[in-house]
């Protein structure tokens, strides 16, 4: 069995196994806000997209 | 991830990439990496990760237009992203509207029209258009009017020319949500302007380069704009400096507009072409691309081979460009296809192996697809790409059937008696070997190469009549030449020749003087 291989953003990230976080959140609860700076120093936040369907994509380096 | 934001983003998606223990300039390589037009997040000290993943990384999470997690996977599955993306922008309440242009007609109504849609009940009171004369400063507030399905209308009383009217959309439902269009309305607004009508189409045009007799006739197409409406788009054309022939450019698609420059051409011969644009206005305004003289390109011959090689770490695009140079066959070499792979007559895709594989993307495939379709010539390699890797466009075209993803085990390879490899042995693999695609050939395709130990099969040839392919899992770059006729260049002498291109290359004897060329003979099919 090879180790686990996800395209993405089609490059190919070798990934492992993170170390064991405890999710703190489930599908169908509310989300809290979290604001971080994009690459240009700019601070987002995520409610700054109430009323929108909003896709976090975590990604690392391979 | 940059493909679906570019697809639903004006449907009410933000995508927020966030790199999980990545500072800024991290994500601005990142970024420049993947030709990403959302935001990046820099994560350094992985704040939020933990709040979502309890897997590996990459990871997806999707929040719906009320701030419930709807969706976390670790990797990515496509099909449920899109699915819950789709569902959740469903259930939002959402304005779809095209703006109001502007217009000449100062005696009628101005109808906009809207479709309004929501997981909830809308609030019908409170679907209103808002519209101003004196630049936002106030508004006069219209509830819009049911016109069928989830369809409304409102009109905007008949202005007086010179009139710039400004206006926005409303929207509530039971859910207790409220939605405008535009999204920031009312700092940002629409606007039109009704009066004289002097502004000319705008054409955003692609010059053609040189052309290959093969995608003749050429379809030349733009997108063409107007602040009011457009009215015709037209094509002028000349060969070689005759008679020129002005041909209609039909719609084809929002705004782009298409037709085919025909006529017989030849190798050498120069086209020249320019597209008219002209409006709807009561005094017709009229634009011309290029705004002086015109665009032209010639008929060309094709260049032998196209090396496309985005694998991660490259072997065989050198090998195979050492062995074109030892046949004196014109080639060029790059991480990306050309953006008109029909200049070539041949392209080598080289994709590597497991773990700097390049996994084929959509566009490429169908740009490949595309390419054979024109009677293209392709060869491509990869260890993942017939078993593993995400079947695109251009992979049926092989006829292979992706056995296996396999193992380790690339070599001893040897040739297919019968076929263009017939008493090729090659005892010595050097390349890429991990997870290597055992294949098989489907319908007439032909197996022309095989693993000897284990035994199964590597490389697969198809003749599809007007186009030809050969598919293989391992790199050529990594075969170790031996004794003739088990060398690179007799293994490429034969895939060039089973694409019908040997007669190109031309041999040189070393015994014969210099400047005498009476020895360098062309080689027939």
């Amino acid at each position: 069995m090879r180790p686990v291989l996800i395209a993405g953003c089609g490059l190919l990230l070798a990934v492992l196994a993170a170390a064991p976080a405890q999710a703190q959140y489930q599908v169908g609860d509310t989300v809290a806000d979290f604001t971080l700076n994009d690459a240009y120093g700019t601070p987002v936040s995520l409610y700054d997209h109430q009323d929108f369907v909003v896709w976090i994509d975590i990604w690392r380096f391979g | 991830m940059q493909d679906l934001w570019e697809i639903y983003r004006d449907r009410g998606l933000m995508v927020l990439g966030v790199g999980n223990g990545v500072n800024q300039a991290g994500c601005l390589t990142w970024i420049d990496t993947h030709g990403l037009t959302h935001p990046v997040l820099a994560d350094p000290t992985s704040i939020v990760y933990p709040q979502y993943g309890d897997g590996y990384v990459p990871y997806n999470a999707i929040i719906d237009g009320d701030g419930v997690l709807r969706f976390t996977d670790s990797g990515f599955d496509q099909t449920a992203v899109v699915n819950t993306i789709e569902q959740a922008l469903s259930e939002l309440l959402w304005i779809d509207h095209a703006p109001l242009k502007d217009s000449e007609d100062d005696v009628n109504p101005y109808t906009a029209v809207s479709t309004i849609t929501s997981l909830h009940s809308l609030v019908s009171g409170d679907l209103q258009l808002h519209w101003s004369v004196d630049g936002g400063s106030t508004f006069t507030d219209v509830v819009l009017t049911p016109a069928g399905g989830d369809n409304f209308s409102a009109d905007i009383p008949n202005q007086v020319y010179g009139t710039t009217v400004h206006y926005y959309l409303s929207a509530a439902d039971t859910g207790g949500r409220v939605r405008t269009d535009p999204f920031d309305a009312p700092s940002e607004l629409h606007s039109f302007y009704v009066g004289v009508d002097s502004t000319p189409p705008v054409i955003d045009h692609e010059p053609l380069g040189d052309q290959v007799l093969a995608t003749w006739p050429t379809t030349v197409s733009a997108a063409v704009t107007d602040n009011q409406a457009v009215d015709t788009v037209t094509l002028e054309f000349t060969i070689n400096g005759g008679s020129a022939q002005v041909v209609p450019m039909a719609l084809e698609r929002d705004g782009v507009y298409a037709a085919e420059l025909t006529g017989s051409v030849a190798v050498g011969d120069l086209i020249e072409y320019t597209i008219t644009a002209v409006d709807v206005a009561a005094t017709p305004n009229a634009v011309v691309d290029p705004d002086a003289g015109v665009h032209m390109f010639h008929i060309v011959d094709p260049i032998p081979v196209f090396i496309y090689e985005p694998d991660g770490t490259p072997l065989s695009g050198a090998a195979l460009s050492q062995e074109l140079d030892a046949m004196e066959i014109e080639h060029d070499m790059g991480t990306t296809l050309p953006t008109n792979p029909s200049l070539y007559s041949a392209i080598f895709a080289c994709l590597g192996v497991y773990s700097s594989n390049h996994a084929l993307s959509q566009d490429t495939g169908q740009a490949l697809a595309d390419f054979l379709d024109h009677g293209g010539r392709l060869y491509m390699e990869g260890g993942d790409t017939w078993a593993y890797d995400p079947e695109t466009p251009v992979h049926p075209y092989f006829y292979i059937d992706g056995l296996s993803d396999g193992g380790s085990d690339a070599g001893p390879i040897q040739g297919a008696v019968d076929t263009f490899t017939e008493g090729m042995y090659f005892s010595s693999y050097a390349g890429g070997n991990s997870y290597i695609d055992h294949i098989a050939p489907l319908g007439d395709a032909e197996a022309v190469l095989l693993n000897v130990t284990p035994q199964y099969i590597s490389g697969v040839a198809y003749d599809g009549g007007s186009y030809r392919t050969v598919g293989v899992s391992f790199e050529f770059g990594g075969l170790v030449d031996a004794a003739a006729p088990s060398t690179k260049y007799d293994l490429l002498t034969g895939i060039l020749g089973f694409f019908d291109m040997d007669h190109i290359i031309v041999l040189f004897q070393d015994d014969f003087e210099d400047g005498d060329t009476s020895a360098w003979s062309s080689v027939t099919p």
